[in-house]
């Protein structure tokens, strides 16, 4: 797989229109970010191209080729969605196991984690959880990864951490990502859209989030 | 092996209701046909509830989407194994 596309996606909740003509280029080998205020439908998006949503009208090509059925069921994708996947009861090798991803790796990666390794799901605060699970959809085999909001949460430290373990897995998976942490995004990301009044928006330059009134200052 | 550990892993958090609704069906009608129909509608209803109700958000159906498998195929799971049980408790009481 060499790019995924998103073209002609309308997605309407009740008479709110919340997506009006989206067109969404990721290409491997690269980390495309997402930004936009909050209700633009940044998380619709990507439940839309993960194939757990389903719009009014979308297309989801890859490699040019369209994709009639969810993506999700050919085994090519993951989400991390905002809230936490892992069940509770799940420990922390059990998690590793199910997504076939190295706990030894890990825990080089993330030593403070090496006492804990029986532990549940729910003895780890909410940031660890977030941590641990990030690492695992970046680490897991697919090759498509879609990061909602996955600095949320997260000691600075950590961030960087994650950032560097993206920017290392870019080189063979798609990534694409969003959070309002935006200077985080803007710093990783090599292609940039901003979700604006339900229409997609290919940023050039920094300056284009001002223009666009995204923000103030960047 | 994983995806059947999976499987079962639902099947562990939704069994209950359905097949408890079923087997007293067969119980006091003592007529396999109806107790299906109650264990296929009950189940349905529980699918329901949970999409609709419960959690709307399908956050415990995240696990299962990363990993590949349905709604749709977490149901009919579901739907089956408590059949088999059904068979297994309508042989016994017979």
């Amino acid at each position: 797989m060499k790019y995924i596309e998103i073209d002609n996606v309308e997605l309407n909740f009740g008479k709110t229109e919340i997506l009006k003509s989206i067109y969404f280029k990721a290409e491997k080998g690269k980390i495309t970010g997402i930004l936009g205020s909050n209700g633009s439908g940044k998380t619709s998006l990507l439940r839309i191209l993960f194939g757990e949503l389903q719009p009014n009208n979308k297309l989801i090509r890859i490699d040019s080729k369209p994709i009639l059925t969810p993506i999700y069921k050919k085994g090519l994708i993951k989400y991390l969605p905002q809230f936490h996947v892992m069940p509770n009861l799940f420990s922390l090798k059990k998690g590793f196991y199910f997504f076939d991803v190295s706990l030894d790796a890990f825990l080089n990666d993330f030593p403070n984690f090496k006492d804990f390794e029986n532990n549940r799901f729910s003895e780890f605060s909410g940031g660890e959880r977030r941590v641990i699970e990030t690492y695992i959809f970046i680490k897991s085999k697919s090759e498509i990864i879609l990061l909602d909001e996955p600095f949320s949460h997260l000691a600075p430290l950590y961030i960087e951490k994650i950032k560097e373990l993206i920017t290392l897995e870019k080189k063979n998976k798609t990534i694409i990502i969003t959070d309002h942490l935006y200077k985080d995004i803007l710093n990783i990301s090599d292609d940039i859209y901003l979700l604006k009044d339900g229409w997609s928006k290919l940023i050039k330059n920094h300056e284009d989030l001002i223009f666009h009134k995204y923000t103030n200052s960047i | 092996m994983k995806k059947l550990k999976l499987y079962f892993l639902f099947y562990k958090t939704k069994f209950l209701f359905p097949l408890t609704f079923a087997i007293l069906t067969l119980v006091f009608t003592n007529i396999m046909l109806i107790a299906v129909i109650t264990l296929l509608m009950a189940t349905l209803l529980i699918w329901f509830y949970q999409g609709y109700v419960n959690d709307r958000k399908k956050v415990a159906l995240y696990l299962y989407y990363n990993l590949g498998i349905s709604t749709l195929k977490l149901y009919v799971f579901l739907f089956f194994i408590n059949l088999i049980v059904l068979t297994g408790t309508n042989i016994c009481i017979k």
